[in-house]
């Protein structure tokens, strides 16, 4: 009698089920993966154009709000220059302000690193060595206020993929408001109103720039538009040279023009405020 | 079978995990450029460059390259405009600025505040489809740049001759 054989292992049937089903896995796994890595890439592309503009216009908001008025012994404080470079906006912008210096400036006894809170500061723009197409935006700053406030100190690269930067400067606000191209201070004797910055940027996309599109966000190439307001007190105050140093000074001078001086200065909310009319009620309401 | 159960169970949860943080990374990057085109809008208002403000309106940020991004922006507080299509607004801003002339009829003595309050409300889409939210930013702004009052501005800011003060 032959016995039947007792066979241990899988059936042709069990194998090839086992092996689809790995096969699934993989395919969704690998799947899963590379979704990733798109995701990644995208986010990149995202971050880069989302964020990288209004950081730049962020530091030049902070650096026009915190301009200085007081202390200037004359109207030398701004300066804008329309400018292009291959035929793209390349404006340049120089001004004075109050606040701390990123750059260290060594102190008259060279041991220690000083970070001045009284700075000239600028934007320049020059043509990417690298890429023609693309101008590298730099960063000046000075510390202290020296003879020629528009020249002169350290340069740090901010970003070198902008394709276009506008500046544009309006004198007063007006229903139908003129914005100029440049802006001499020392030749207007006050500060624009307000100042208009336009940016265009485009980023370096990662490999993957046209694979995954959340909310059709993954674009290389956006502009940025900013308004940025000087503070209307720090403008009569640096039109009117309404300052601390120049009042005494004014009022030991000259008793007539001093009572002058000194009405104006009580008759605000603070020192700087315009002669009275902050403490005047305003016109009715017609 | 208890294995195939398993994993299925495993591949939903995976992709639901999947799911939930594509819905953040979305909702995130939405409210950061909400915030941000909210600023630059308010930045305009305070330079008195947005026109009939006191009427308030609809409108979208297309020109920024948002155009999924829509945002209604008035006088006063958020709260009275919850909630409301753009086809009802007209109507409500009307009623309320009815109301507020009913409210000053008679008052001769009536001043203007230094300071108006604007609320600007974007909505931005979600990654659901035809799902949105709503980001909400409200702040005092100087009241002539808010009504485009310049003969206000004028009275509050002169221009005086420097050489004269000095």
């Amino acid at each position: 009698m032959i016995k039947a054989r007792n066979r241990s292992g899988f059936t042709l049937l069990e194998v090839l089920i086992s092996l689809a089903i790995m096969g699934m896995v993989m395919a969704t796994v690998m799947q899963t993966v590379q979704q990733t890595r798109m995701a990644v890439d995208a986010i990149h592309n995202i971050a880069e154009t989302e964020n990288v503009g209004p950081r730049i216009l962020d530091q030049i908001r902070n650096d026009i709000e915190n301009i200085v008025v007081s202390d200037i012994t004359d109207y030398n404080l701004l300066q804008g220059e329309d400018q292009t470079i291959i035929g793209a906006g390349a404006d340049k912008l120089d001004l004075i302000v109050n606040r701390r210096s990123y750059i260290p400036a060594l102190s008259d006894d060279g041991d220690r690193l000083l970070y001045p809170y009284l700075n000239e500061v600028g934007y320049r723009l020059k043509q990417n060595p690298q890429r023609s197409d693309f101008l590298e935006l730099y960063r000046r700053e000075d510390a202290l206020i020296d003879d020629d406030p528009f020249r002169d100190g350290s340069y740090a690269l901010i970003y070198d993929r902008i394709v276009s930067l506008d500046i544009q400067y309006a004198k007063r606000p007006d229903f139908d408001i003129f914005w100029e191209d440049s802006w001499d201070s020392k030749v207007e004797q006050s500060l624009p109103f307000a100042i208009k910055v336009f940016l265009e940027i485009e980023i370096q996309p990662r490999r993957s720039i046209e694979s995954l599109n959340i909310i059709q966000a993954n674009r290389a190439r956006l502009s940025f538009t900013d308004v940025i307001h000087i503070p209307e007190e720090k403008r009569w105050r640096f039109r009117h040279h309404f300052q601390p140093g120049r009042l005494v000074d004014a009022q030991d001078d000259s008793a007539g023009t001093g009572d002058a001086i000194s009405d104006a200065a009580t008759g605000g909310s603070g020192l700087g405020a315009p002669s009275g009319s902050r403490n005047e009620e305003p016109p009715k309401e017609n | 079978m208890a294995a195939v159960t398993l994993l299925a169970l495993i591949f939903t949860t995976v992709m639901q995990i999947r799911a939930g943080a594509i819905d953040k990374a979305v909702r995130g990057r939405s409210l950061s450029i909400s915030a941000r085109l909210g600023k630059s809008l308010l930045h305009q208002i305070e330079s008195g460059l947005v026109i009939d403000l006191v009427d308030g309106y609809t409108g979208d940020f297309s020109e920024e390259g948002f155009g999924q991004f829509k945002y209604v922006v008035g006088i006063g507080d958020s709260s009275q405009y919850s909630s409301v299509s753009a086809n009802d607004l007209e109507d409500i801003w009307r009623d309320y600025r009815k109301n507020q002339d009913e409210d000053n009829a008679g008052d001769e003595d009536i001043k203007k505040p230094e300071f108006t309050r604007v609320f600007i409300t974007i909505t931005y889409p979600t990654s659901a489809k035809d799902e949105t939210e709503d980001y909400v930013l409200e702040a005092l702004v100087d009241t002539w740049a808010v009504e485009r009052d310049f003969e206000l501005y004028d009275f509050l800011w002169p221009e005086l001759d420097p050489e004269e003060i000095r």
